[in-house]
């Protein structure tokens, strides 16, 4: 996946090596300026099965890995990313590169990409439905994406639904899912064949992990979904089920909260939203067992806007 | 704006500002989008940038503003007729609360 660049370029002592895959309509290279086989293959091992992009030809952002100086605060060798010369977040230890290399992305698609409604939320797709699972940090989207992959639902992204403002459809993300704490074991054990990557252990974030997304949903990535489902997760270990519609408006305002660039795209915004949320069914769903909230979306899907069960 | 200088200070006075606010004239602001749901209406106003959230009560107001600019009076008994109440006091301190929402939204304007 990665190659050199010119034997004699070289940048702060490492020579350069340099990956571009295509994610779902961007383009994004990923220049590694520090020797560091392992965390080539740590991205090898997440972004290997993804469509090579021209390497000749201008990606939409070039992600760059470089070394820092060591500071007081960061007495082992530290590691900073940045997005087309830009730095959203501190240098890090090395070994942290992976999880802030992901920020970093996320960082890049919420702040520059404006041909796209952007939501703070999952979706995944069955018999050509979109369902969208909107809520915060910590409300249990990944986890019920990757629960989802494993009853052959089609995975379009865990953290940014790109909503396209000519025709309202979901346009794929599909980049590694980020886990957290439990949910690494349980989907490790739902999905034995899943490709996870190392474990990322941090006193404030507890432990996070990636998991590389089903092959053929990298695949499909050029192919959007239409919206059908809107569902607004909480998780609450030990709570009991509850499902419950809610009212167009009440969704378009909490939809509303969860876009990054829903104010800055005005009327367009606005109609690109409406339109998402009368074409979709709503419902809150609070959960406390991972089975029941799948069942329940699964049944949701196949149902919703009167289309008849699949069997 | 008449009403709004007068300060009812007795009684004669006090009954022409109410008299003037029934004869107020209000319209829509130009180029306002909205979605109507289930009785709730979400509203998107170009001018500030802005989405309201309205419930049925001032979503009917904005209804009849649509068609054209009207006094306060009629829309108070356009309303009257829409909720099945009264057309009385209450009902106009409500209507007038609402108009005056919708006005500090930037979603009505008054007509002079």
């Amino acid at each position: 996946m990665f190659a050199s660049l010119d034997p004699n370029t070289f940048l702060h002592g490492a020579c350069v090596r340099r990956a571009a895959v295509g994610i779902g309509g961007f383009s994004i290279a990923i220049s590694l300026e520090i020797a560091r086989p392992d965390l080539e293959q740590q991205i090898e091992h997440l972004y290997g099965v993804y469509p090579r992009h021209d390497p000749d030809a201008l990606p939409d952002v070039t992600i760059s890995l470089r070394p820092q100086n060591r500071t007081p605060m960061l007495f082992r060798p530290a590691i900073r990313v940045f997005a087309n010369d830009e730095a959203p977040y501190q240098a890090v230890p090395e070994r942290w590169a992976l999880p802030v290399l992901e920020a970093t992305i996320n960082w890049f698609v919420w702040s520059y990409v404006a041909r796209v409604l952007l939501l703070h939320a999952a979706v995944v797709e069955l018999d050509g439905r979109a369902v969208i699972l909107s809520g915060p940090t910590g409300a249990g989207k990944s986890t019920l994406c990757a629960a989802l992959i494993a009853r052959r639902f089609r995975f379009l992204t865990d953290e940014i639904a790109l909503v396209t403002l000519n025709d309202g459809h979901l346009q794929p993300h599909p980049r590694p899912i980020s886990l957290k704490n439990d949910a690494i074991d349980i989907v490790a054990k739902m999905l034995p064949d899943a490709h996870l990557s190392d474990r990322f252990s941090n006193a404030a974030k507890g432990t996070v992990a990636f998991m590389r997304p089903p092959r053929q949903s990298i695949e499909a990535a050029g192919e959007p979904a239409r919206p059908a489902l809107v569902i607004f997760p909480t998780y609450e270990p030990k709570a009991g089920f509850e499902l419950k519609p809610i009212e167009r408006s009440q969704a378009f305002m909490r939809l509303i909260e969860s876009s990054a660039n829903y104010l800055t795209l005005l009327a367009t915004g606005f109609e690109t939203l409406a339109n998402l949320v009368e074409a979709c069914d709503h419902y809150s769903l609070h959960y406390g067992s991972l089975d029941d909230a799948v069942g329940a979306i699964e049944s949701l899907a196949r149902v919703s806007r009167g289309i008849p069960k699949v069997a | 704006m008449i009403a709004r200088r007068l300060v009812p200070s007795d009684l004669s006075s006090y009954a022409l500002t109410k008299e003037l606010a029934r004869e107020q004239c209000w319209r829509m602001i130009e180029g306002l989008k909205w979605r109507c749901w289930e009785g709730d209406y979400v509203v998107f106003n170009p001018l500030s940038g802005h989405t309201h959230f309205l419930d049925i009560v001032a979503g009917q107001i904005l209804t009849l503003l649509m068609a054209g600019s009207c006094t306060a009076s009629v829309l108070r008994s356009s309303l009257s007729r829409f909720l099945e109440v009264p057309d009385d006091d209450k009902l106009a301190a409500t209507a007038d609360d609402i108009l005056m929402r919708l006005e500090a939204a930037g979603l009505v304007e008054r007509l002079d």
